[in-house]
């Protein structure tokens, strides 16, 4: 005799949603409205290198070595959300201590003294921790009468995961194995709040230093250094686009190179785009004037 | 080879004698095909192109319909623009060699970007078509990724073994009863096996035993390249591929080399 069928898991242990039948989509009706959905990195060059700016209902992830300025990009998206087009309140979940306010504070803009109160900020201090947090942001978000006058959460930072993984694991494969499960959890929490509400995700990361062998679009040359982001293929799995910061110190004019590389993304070409760090934000600039300086297209 | 089809009376399985209400000739097993019948739907199917040439020449035409062809690579390789690739390259007229027909896919990571999907369809146009005509059926279901969904919640491996093998079922037989391919993108992990760290393609072993058909998708260099692990037919082979604005193509140094995976 054959025994039953299994049945599926109940859904409750990730989810607090209830489970809806999914229904096909025609793509073409998608279309308008998902070019519309994409937040802008306030510079025209970064948004090219982008194909608009960061899609809602995905994943992106921005890896790099510490001070290549991806706190400095949450902390400006943070607050462009409130005055774009998507006109959304930011969730800033940091695992990095402290929250670097007074730069927040610095970025905002003069005009719009209310504009911190459309960023939430969180602190995480372990996997587990992030795990109820985001659990908290799903009720928060499928209830949002309870604060009429604070825009809705359309922008959900994280910053960074790698910090999150550092304590609690070893390199053995049995804490290898856990720490994978825990990357799929909270990257579906993440998509799923991506996907239902309509949200753009961004996650930081930091890098590792890698030896010879590994080859593609996921190692870069980084102050001198061979390096790919933390948290190895199974993180890598989780998340939908991939922007890596890079800075090379050009030899012969001793300059600072800074890029943010497409390292991978289903909807971009692999480019890159150089930028700056001032301290307005993060600024794509044009290549310096090279003979074969090649265009951003 | 060609022949006219028709199959000789020697090779059929009916029974002489047996006949009951209606039916002439009852099988003897219901549901039960000869396989001279067999060979001449297989010699008739079309393969749903991948665009690239030599990535089509180790897979024996195209992706099989009827069959089950598991896709796996580690991320950014390319997984999921075969995957649109194949949904769009299935729609192409019958005049134009194709099969006419729809896609279903089915997204379990929040990678399909719809933009994307349009300039493929719009690269795949410009390089063959001039028009679509209407009328199709499903010719096609890719699932971006199967791997995803199970990754999370399963404590006990075997009862995500037992799911895993029920889903193959399931999806072999809807191959086979609608004629349609179906096309699994599964993800790389990282496996300890006899002291050190190797690349595997994700959801364990009796998973591996569950499609007619396997490609891995990796990196040699900066080139993309196309590895066929397992086919019923097709001996193992490799080809390179690559990624353009237009959608999957011949890798632009296609030289038809065959590169041996180490």
């Amino acid at each position: 005799m054959r025994p039953p069928a299994p049945r599926p898991p109940a859904a409750s242990s990730s989810s607090s949603y209830s489970q809806r039948e999914p229904r096909p989509e025609n793509p073409l009706l998608l279309l308008p409205s998902c070019r519309a959905a994409k937040l802008s990195l306030g510079c025209p060059l970064l948004d090219r290198l982008l194909s608009g700016g960061l899609p809602a209902a995905s994943v992106t992830e921005i890896a790099g070595e510490s001070a290549s300025g991806k706190t400095q990009l949450c902390l400006q998206l943070a607050l462009l959300a409130p005055q774009s087009p998507l006109s959304a309140s930011a969730l800033f979940l940091h695992s990095d201590l402290p929250f670097p306010l007074h730069r927040l504070r610095g970025l905002a803009p003069k005009s719009r003294p209310d504009i911190l109160d459309h960023v939430l900020v969180a602190a995480a201090h372990s996997p587990t921790d992030l795990l109820s947090l985001l659990s908290r942001a799903q009720r928060l978000l499928a209830n949002p009468g309870r604060s009429p006058h604070r825009l809705p959460i359309r922008l959900i930072l994280l910053d960074s995961i790698a910090t999150l993984f550092r304590a609690d694991f070893d390199a053995s494969p049995a804490d290898l194995k856990r720490r994978s499960a825990l990357f799929f959890q909270i990257s579906a929490k993440l998509k799923e709040l991506a996907y239902r509400h309509h949200c753009v995700v961004v996650v930081t990361n930091q890098v590792v230093d890698v030896v010879e062998g590994d080859a593609g679009n996921t190692v870069a040359w980084s102050s001198g250094r061979r390096v790919s982001p933390a948290l190895g293929i199974a993180w890598a799995n989780c998340v939908n686009t991939r922007l890596f910061l890079t800075r090379e110190v050009d030899g012969a004019s001793g300059i600072a190179r800074r890029r943010m590389k497409v390292a991978f993304a289903p909807h971009l070409p692999e480019r890159a785009c150089e930028f700056v760090i001032r301290r307005d934000g993060v600024f794509g600039v044009e290549p310096a004037g090279e003979v074969g300086a090649p265009v951003l297209g | 080879m060609s022949y006219t089809g028709s199959a000789p009376a020697s090779s059929s399985l009916y029974w002489k004698g047996m006949e009951s209400s209606g039916d002439p000739h009852p099988p003897i097993l219901a549901g039960a095909q000869n396989a001279w019948d067999m060979l001449s739907d297989e010699q008739s199917q079309k393969h749903i192109t991948t665009g690239s040439g030599d990535l089509n020449n180790i897979l024996g035409g195209g992706i099989h319909c009827k069959e089950v062809t598991e896709i796996g690579g580690v991320p950014g390789v390319g997984k999921t623009q075969l995957g649109i690739q194949l949904a769009i390259n299935v729609q192409i007229p019958v005049e134009y060699g194709g099969l006419g027909g729809k896609a279903v896919y089915i997204d379990t990571e929040g990678s399909f970007m719809v933009e994307r999907v349009y300039q493929i369809a719009e690269g795949c146009i410009s390089d063959i078509l001039e028009h679509f005509p209407h009328s199709h059926d499903v010719r096609i279901v890719i699932i971006d990724s199967v791997t995803f969904h199970f990754r999370q919640d399963f404590d006990d491996l075997a009862l995500r073994t037992r799911v895993l093998s029920g889903l193959s079922l399931k999806l072999m037989k809807i191959a086979k009863a609608f004629n349609l391919a179906v096309v699994l993108l599964n993800q790389v992990t990282t496996k300890f096996t006899e002291g050190s760290f190797q690349l595997t393609l994700a959801l364990g072993d009796s998973w591996s035993h569950s499609c007619t058909n396997r490609l891995i998708l990796y990196w040699n260099g900066n080139d993309r390249y196309a590895y066929l692990d397992k086919s019923p037919s097709l001996p193992v082979a490799s080809a390179p591929y690559a990624v353009t604005g237009k959608g999957v193509r011949d890798a632009v140094s296609s030289n038809h080399k065959r590169v041996r995976v180490t």
